[in-house]
């Protein structure tokens, strides 16, 4: 009988790989696979660069020590997407500082999405910490962690974003 | 528009769908990392202990005595389910009996399959199925998971003694116990001591629960072998943990109270610290 489930911690899928259960292992992909891609598909321009950058981030995945049973791997993932989207730009030839030309695209060069037409009128700094607060399950500290940010820095980003997606939703309705 | 609705609009909108290929292609690294002859040694073996044991032959020897002696049926209706699917709902239930039993249980029929589930159950509610779910855990060759748990939950250290003496945990869970039927608990251990060897350090009980254990007449039933004995005699006689946990290693059983007990494996499970 298979005694992966849907249910189990990022720790606990990870120790069931290392036991020899590649089933858990696909589920954690399938936990986190969607939301690295988008986030990788918006740092980068091009889409097989994205690619790449998500298999790393779960390759790298395969080699770390888990610090406990109830650490989540999230912040791990999302932070390691986002430096290898910095050097995937620093190997696209940006002269200047890679990671302050890194912009969160969604909306623009990125697949169109429902989630990405939502916050198209958002600054890219905003958007990245609403898609962060929103799709990750990360919490303030953890997004600051992943993003280089100060901890109130992002709390007042996303304050600000979700102050002016309330006035720009409520004057459209919201999309259904 | 209120922020909370903004929020729930947020959360409800799609995002895209990864390439299916993308999936494929980091499955497909998974897989090569798995089977490949050069993986780290944690994606291939448990640690060196448990393999110095069968691994099978630890696990049922630990679930049994665990099962057993450290959470007896305290009521006929907690009688263990025996059957897979009926253990599993057995845990799912937060309200079924005996589902530390069944923790157990699960990991002497599944084996090593049993320690994801074993790791998820670290965060029960249920105090005694966590601990069972630590012992599995350590027992199964997740000690890195396991032993912090238990050293967490002040419980059922007595197991850690796998990993720390696997030959006299061996020889101990193997070997048949002397008629102790009607001693004290000390008596008991006493006797094991004696039957195995090992000469038994105890300090004098001082606490209310100390003296009570010490002192209590013994009339629970005993099991079959060494290591079960020394467990069932460690508990009070109505199955409630007991004051000691035992440090079993050559030529001696040390009971420590359980403060010192927590202090003496953390010590010994933390990297930097020199092994006892």
């Amino acid at each position: 009988m298979e005694l992966v489930e849907p249910g189990l911690t990022d720790a606990a899928l990870l120790l069931a790989y290392r036991r020899g259960q590649l089933d858990a292992f696909t589920t954690l992909y399938d936990r986190y696979g969607d939301r690295l891609f988008f986030y990788a598909r918006t740092l980068v321009d091009d889409g097989d660069a994205a690619d790449d950058v998500v298999q790393e981030a779960f390759v790298r995945l395969l080699r770390i020590e888990p610090s406990g049973p109830d650490v989540p791997l999230a912040p791990f993932l999302f932070t390691v997407v986002r430096n290898l989207a910095v050097d995937a730009r620093r190997r696209e030839g940006v002269r200047e500082k890679a990671e302050a030309l890194l912009e969160f695209r969604a909306g623009a060069s990125a697949p169109r999405s429902e989630f990405g037409d939502l916050i198209e009128s958002l600054p890219a700094e905003q958007r990245e910490v609403v898609f962060l607060k929103i799709h990750t399950g990360l919490t303030f500290a953890q997004i600051a962690e992943v993003t280089g940010l100060k901890l109130p820095t992002v709390a007042s980003r996303y304050r600000y974003a979700l102050e002016k997606l309330s006035g720009t939703l409520a004057g459209e309705g919201i999309p259904r | 528009m209120r922020i909370e609705e903004v929020e729930s609009a947020l959360r409800a909108a799609a995002l895209p769908r990864a390439p299916r290929s993308l999936r494929d292609r980091v499955v497909s690294e998974a897989k090569k990392e798995l089977d490949s002859p050069r993986a780290p040694v944690f994606l291939r073996a448990p640690s060196a202990p448990i393999e110095r044991l069968s691994l099978a032959g630890a696990l049922i020897a630990c679930a049994a005595v665990l099962c057993v002696v450290v959470f007896p049926p305290v009521r006929p209706s907690t009688k263990t389910p025996e059957r897979l699917d009926e253990l599993l709902a057995c845990i799912r239930d937060p309200d079924a009996p005996g589902r530390p039993r069944a923790v157990l249980k699960l990991g002497e029929i599944t084996g090593r399959k049993a320690m994801p589930l074993a790791a998820s159950l670290l965060e029960d509610s249920d105090r005694d199925v966590r601990a069972a779910a630590a012992g599995l855990l350590c027992v199964g060759g997740a000690a890195e998971i396991g032993v912090p748990a238990l050293l967490r939950g002040g419980r059922g250290l007595t197991v850690l003694n796998l990993l720390r003496s696997p030959d006299l945990w061996k020889a101990m869970a193997g070997a048949r116990v002397p008629d102790l039927s009607g001693r004290s608990a000390p008596d008991r251990i006493r006797a094991i001591g004696l039957g195995a060897g090992l000469e038994v350090l105890a300090a004098r009980p001082t606490t209310f629960d100390e003296r009570r254990w010490a002192a209590e007449r013994r009339t629970d039933a005993i099991p079959p072998t060494m290591l079960a004995a020394l467990e069932a005699a460690l508990r009070f006689g109505d199955g409630s943990p007991g004051p000691y946990e035992a440090v079993i290693e050559p030529g001696k059983i040390r009971l420590l109270p359980r403060r010192e007990a927590v202090q003496f494996w953390s010590e010994w499970w933390t990297p930097s610290a020199p092994k006892k």
